[in-house]
């Protein structure tokens, strides 16, 4: 039970951690851009919302199998904590870069371009104005898509197995103790899950109650 | 600067589309304060983001003395970081996160050293804003702000400093004031300033020449005071009031010396010595052709009719009377007098009619 619960903590962090600079890069360019090409970029990151995770799953052990495009690169990735990562990262993907749009569009772009004026260069602004006053926001997408990686199941299993020891996780052994008829030994790793669902998501939901309360409070004639 | 005449301090000429607006403006601006005035929507801010590399032209070019900045032919393009060219914003964008020492000292720590001529410390010690380098923005009224906004861009010595209607959002008192700062800063540190506003008044009391823009077009360009003739021609309604602008001093007797005149003003809450921003309305202010006698206006200051401007709908007189007044009058009251250019007049205005704001 320790190891299903410390793989997918593991899996968890390193998808969220992966996909964070990815996901900010992608966020910014959607707050900026209302063109076509955003329109496509926004409908393509989103996919993942709108298909089964299963489907996600076929998908990724195609691509990344034996024959698929990206065997050369990645041999031997599909049924390995790695693969539970990227499955994990992809499906939480859209969930990530949604928090990031909201916690970027409570920074006034005129601050960013401010701190240019002053001399700062575009990376030096971001890191400096931008994920500041956006940390709300970037926090909440970050737990938002540790609590979603947390919880993958459907893409994970078809893409990263179900393996003791290996790429069995949380879920994955909530699965199995059903099917082997083991209730009790599957409502314990739900309880787990709860808890470590529970706080993380209760952690999200004050961050962005309190990025709320701070557009609620910002003055009007100062806009 | 001897040289002035021939090389222009700013050089500019581009065109730039924005969605359905088009902007294609040029310009040789001398390296004192030269104001850009038009009405919302003449495309003042879209220049000024274009001058600080904010948003770059389709073609054109822009110079600051032998340097050019952008040009579409010779395609150049500086980084906003490497203008130099420092914006001081209509509502400060000062950082909410940060205080407002973290403010000043951002963009004078991204400074090369060799590049930092001003003092942090000095400046803030002029602009009278020591006491208040803990605070943070939300904190700060809308005066204290726009002098933060004005240190903050002041302390990356820059080679020009673009405000962007920064006393726009304040009431006449505080405009008042954050004029004069602007006005002292300027004479201090010798920064080059190009000046945007929809107000005369503020621009009178800084800027000898002014760009009007209109619609996305340069208008006219020359002497502010061509400006305040024009605004004759206009109705009361569709036009601001003038108020000329000073900085002055409280003296022992309570009067306050502008220049060096001395006028009679409300200032019991002042102390001698005290530096004060003051404004008169030029609707306030009479002329007459003798010094008269039992009046109760404070205030009778000889001077010369510089030059009179009549138009449609109103008249305005330009007198020296130790400092210049803007006097607004009506068509009959100048026929009445049959005031001309050259005329001693008396300059009178109540005590009442002056607006002192501490600097």
């Amino acid at each position: 039970m320790l190891d299903a619960t410390l793989l997918s903590i593991q899996t968890a962090l390193v998808a969220t951690l992966g996909m964070s600079i990815p996901a900010f890069l992608v966020a910014n360019y959607l707050i900026r851009n209302t063109g076509r090409t955003a329109f496509i970029v926004d409908l393509i990151v989103s996919m993942p919302l709108a298909l089964p995770p299963v489907a996600v799953g076929f998908i990724l052990l195609w691509l990344f199998g034996a024959t698929g495009p990206l065997a050369p690169l990645t041999e031997g990735l599909a049924f390995t904590w790695m693969a539970m990562s990227i499955a994990a990262a992809i499906v939480s993907f859209p969930l990530v870069v949604r928090a990031f749009v909201a916690g970027l569009a409570e920074v006034d772009p005129r601050l960013v371009f401010a701190a240019r004026n002053l001399g700062a260069s575009r990376l030096r602004a971001t890191w400096d104005i931008t994920l500041p006053l956006a940390r709300n926001g970037i926090a909440a997408g970050l737990l938002l898509g540790f609590v979603r990686s947390f919880a993958e199941f459907g893409a994970t299993i078809v893409f990263a197995g179900n393996i003791p020891g290996d790429t069995q996780g949380l879920p994955s052994a909530i699965f199995s103790r059903i099917s082997a008829g083991d209730f009790s030994g599957a409502w314990s790793l739900a309880a787990v899950s709860i808890a470590i669902g529970g706080i993380a998501l209760a952690v999200h939901n004050k961050l962005v109650s309190r990025q709320r309360a701070r557009l609620a409070s910002r003055n009007p004639s100062d806009g | 600067m001897a040289n002035s005449a021939e090389m222009p301090f700013l050089d500019f000429d581009f065109r730039v589309q924005r969605g359905d607006f088009k902007l294609d403006v040029a310009g040789q601006f001398p390296d004192g304060i030269t104001a850009v005035f038009g009405p919302s929507g003449a495309g003042k801010s879209t220049l000024l983001a274009c001058l600080a590399g904010m948003i770059t032209p389709d073609d054109g070019h822009i110079k600051i003395g032998s340097e050019t900045l952008f040009s579409s032919a010779d395609r150049i393009q500086s980084s906003p970081q490497a203008m130099r060219t420092a914006m001081v914003f209509q509502d400060g964008m000062l950082f909410p996160h940060k205080t407002v020492r973290q403010n000043i000292e951002y963009g004078y720590r991204l400074t090369p050293p060799d590049l930092r001529v001003i003092n942090p410390d000095e400046l803030t010690q002029f602009l009278q804003i020591e006491s208040l380098l803990d605070r943070y923005p939300a904190s700060l009224s809308g005066g204290e702000r726009q002098r933060v906004a004005l240190a903050r861009s002041v302390a990356t010595s820059p080679r020009l400093l673009l405000l962007d209607e920064p006393v726009a959002s304040l009431d006449i008192r505080l405009r008042n004031q954050v004029v004069s700062y602007l006005k002292q800063t300027h004479e201090r540190y010798d920064i080059p300033m190009v000046y945007v506003s929809h107000s005369l008044s503020d621009i009178m009391a800084l800027a000898p020449n002014a760009l009007v823009l209109e619609r996305g077009r340069a208008k006219s360009f020359g002497p502010v005071v061509d400006l305040v003739a024009d605004m004759a021609s206009s109705t009361r309604a569709g036009r601001d009031d003038i108020e000329n602008l000073y900085a002055g001093n409280v003296t022992a007797t309570g009067m306050i010396r502008i220049g060096d005149i001395e006028v009679a003003a409300q200032s019991d809450n002042y102390q001698a010595g005290q530096q004060v921003a003051v404004s008169i309305s030029a609707s306030d202010i009479m002329l007459a052709l003798e010094h008269p006698q039992a009046i109760s206006a404070r205030n009778i200051l000889p001077g010369v009719v510089q030059r009179i401007e009549v138009g449609e709908f109103a008249a305005f007189a330009f007198v020296n009377a130790g400092v210049e007044f803007v006097v607004e009058l009506t068509k009959d009251a100048v026929e009445a007098l049959n005031l001309r250019a050259g005329n001693d007049v008396y300059v009178l205005f109540k005590t009442s009619s002056i607006t002192i704001t501490a600097a």
